[in-house]
């Protein structure tokens, strides 16, 4: 037996999800079918919008609803230090903090041979451009300390260097709150590497 | 640390098993397929949190019966302890002084053990891969940031071989390289570090032990084999990386021509040499266990220098193969400090240090201790003496 028309198509949909199968599929199709008509509706438009309405800057390459974005379009920001980072999502952890002043650059990734990313899929040529600007003094990158982002951070720092702009690498190590006696050795080790130019 | 009690509830052959050890050395003789190499299997998987010879627990698991247990009294010069293992086909339950562990890991090297199978002879003759392999178990059980560097240095080894694979344009590729090589000598030179240091700490107990063996007729030497020259190490660890770094850019032509990583600690090997030949090409069966073994009990000496006291040794059918004056002199040359648990299918008879060993019989899943029955199934029908009746 074939699902009725409508009820197939919203199931296709949601399979084109990220990390959604059939099953969860069909699971989150019929439960569209009970629920309020006012929340499916905006629902449904919440995922237009984002379409329709959310673009990339194209200066920093965060998502943005104008173009530039509120960060690079803010007349108040520090524009001496660029912050480079692998989504969008880490702007959004770093605005949180509201200590950081300066500018962001989104990679939208990290260069992984195993995946198939090399430097030319990520923004890594926009950056460059942009600091053929003579306000930028500092680039700190602020890519995860996995393989891919250590890597990252190094292929920049080599490409950077040479324009005499610093390059700096934030530091990762013990969370704050976080027991000194009960961190491992290695995050121990890394904590005390600190803050460093690479 | 020793045992000083075992017990066994549906483990492998063992249906029910009680029992109690001495801190010295014990043979088990048995014919084949008796439960010796099980009952060393049980003290093992009690230290490890896993079996030695398979990763399926419930290999281990009697046939047809629902939970296996093995549960030991234990004497550390902290005082003794009890640690308990179970598994009932689905989880390892971990216990230590009947408090519940969380998590295995916790548990596992609680009892330090040491030990040799006879697959442990492909040691000498056998893949660099299985040698590298001695390294890694052996030091990454006791520090935490050698499994850290070993591990990243194989992730970026993975990166690192993919882009020589690939059809990245050359400048591109450089470029990359130039990214992935740093880190790749930071973890590197950390590994190659800690594996020349283990090196140095085992060779002299390793050719001491193999010269015993030998009657003091042959000698054993041990050298570590990689990409950086032995007088690099001399220095600290950053002297290493920066060898190592150095090494890598010489490399990097030939393995982008070559299309992989031909240098770093994946190509590591330890030398083997008997009088110096290469062991590998040039030793007989008997030398060649004679090293095998010379080498693990090199690491058991190594293990006590850290742990502060003798770990545990297991030998599982070490004397085969072994000319009797050789069996001889490895009895005679244990850590008398150390609770060694032999196993062995026929004990020939070496008088002198026989009256020093307590002799257990296995058969058919249970253990006879010398006290009781073992005058009617000893091997050869004598009744080993202990110390006191000696002396009197
Ligand atoms: N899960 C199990 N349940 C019950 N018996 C088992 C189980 N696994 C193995 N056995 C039995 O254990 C015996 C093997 O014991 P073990 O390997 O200890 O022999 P061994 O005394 O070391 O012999 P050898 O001298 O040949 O090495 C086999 O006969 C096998 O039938
Ligand atoms: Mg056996
Ligand atoms: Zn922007």
């Amino acid at each position: 037996m074939h699902y009725p028309e409508p009820l197939a198509k919203l199931i296709d949909g949601f399979q084109k999800l990220p990390g959604i199968g059939p099953k969860t599929a069909t699971r989150l199709a019929f439960f569209t079918l009970k629920m309020k008509e006012d929340d499916v509706r905006a629902l449904a438009e919440a995922l237009l919008s984002v379409r329709r309405d959310l673009s990339t800057c194209s200066i920093c390459h965060n998502v943005t609803d104008r173009d530039p974005c509120a960060v690079c379009g803010d007349p108040t920001r520090d524009r001496r230090q660029i912050c480079v980072v692998e989504e969008p999502k880490d702007v959004i952890a770093l605005e949180r903090m509201k200590e950081y002043r300066g500018l962001y650059h989104v990679l939208n990734g990290v260069i992984s041979p195993l995946d198939g990313v090399g430097p030319e899929a990520l923004t890594i040529k926009s950056l460059l451009d942009r600091l053929k600007d003579e306000s930028v003094e500092e680039v700190i990158i602020a890519t995860n300390p996995s393989i891919e982002g250590e890597a990252t951070a190094v292929y920049l720092s080599r490409l950077i260097k040479p324009s005499g702009i610093r390059v700096t690498r934030i530091a990762y190590g013990i969370p704050v709150g976080g027991d000194l006696e009960y961190a491992d050795e290695v995050t121990l080790a890394k904590a005390l590497e600190g803050r460093r130019d690479v | 640390m020793y045992v000083l009690h075992l017990e066994l509830v549906h483990f492998r052959n063992y249906r029910a098993l009680s029992l109690d050890l001495h801190p010295g050395t014990t043979v088990f003789v048995g014919d084949n397929g008796q439960g010796k190499t099980n009952l060393l299997e049980a003290v093992a998987v009690l230290a490890l949190g896993k079996s030695f010879r398979t990763p399926r627990d419930d290999e281990w698991r009697m046939w047809g019966e629902d939970r296996s247990l093995i549960r030991a009294e234990v004497v550390t010069a902290r005082g003794s302890t009890e640690l308990e293992l179970s598994y009932d086909g689905r989880t390892k339950t971990a216990k230590a002084g009947g408090v519940t562990l969380e998590r295995l890991q916790a548990f596992v090297g609680r009892l330090g053990v040491v030990l040799f199978v006879p697959e442990d002879l492909a040691l000498i003759g056998g893949a660099p891969k299985l040698r590298r392999r001695f390294f890694d178990l052996e030091l990454a059980q006791r520090k935490p940031r050698y499994l850290y560097h070993l591990s990243r240095y194989n992730k970026i080894l993975l990166q690192r071989n993919r882009l020589l694979k690939d059809e990245t344009d050359a400048a591109t590729k450089a470029s990359l390289l130039e990214a992935y090589d740093p880190l790749l000598a930071e973890s590197g030179a950390y590994v190659m570090h800690e594996r020349a240091r283990f090196v140095e700490r085992i060779a002299p107990h390793a050719e001491a032990i193999y010269g015993a063996l030998s009657g003091g007729r042959e000698r054993l030497g041990l050298r570590y084999v990689t990409a950086v020259e032995p007088e690099a190490f001399a220095g600290g660890v950053e002297d290493v990386e920066a060898v190592f770094r150095r090494k890598l850019a010489e490399s990097r032509e030939r393995d982008i021509i070559r299309r992989q990583s031909l240098i770093g600690v994946h190509r590591d090997d330890l030398l083997i040499t008997i009088d110096g030949r290469p062991a590998e090409t040039h030793a007989s069966q008997g030398q060649r266990r004679s090293a095998a073994l010379a080498l693990k009990l090199a690491e058991a000496a190594v293990a006590r220098e850290d742990l502060g006291e003798p770990p545990v040794v297991l030998l599982d059918d070490v004397l085969s193969e072994l000319d009797p004056r050789r069996q001889a002199a490895l009895l005679e040359h244990l850590d008398p400090r150390a609770q060694t648990l032999i196993t062995t299918a026929a004990l020939e008879t070496f008088s002198s240090i026989r009256r020093r060993l307590a002799v257990y019989a296995i058969k058919g899943g249970a253990v006879v201790p010398p006290s009781a029955d073992f005058r009617r199934t000893s091997a050869d029908g004598r009744r080993p003496k202990t110390h006191d009746e000696e002396n009197r």
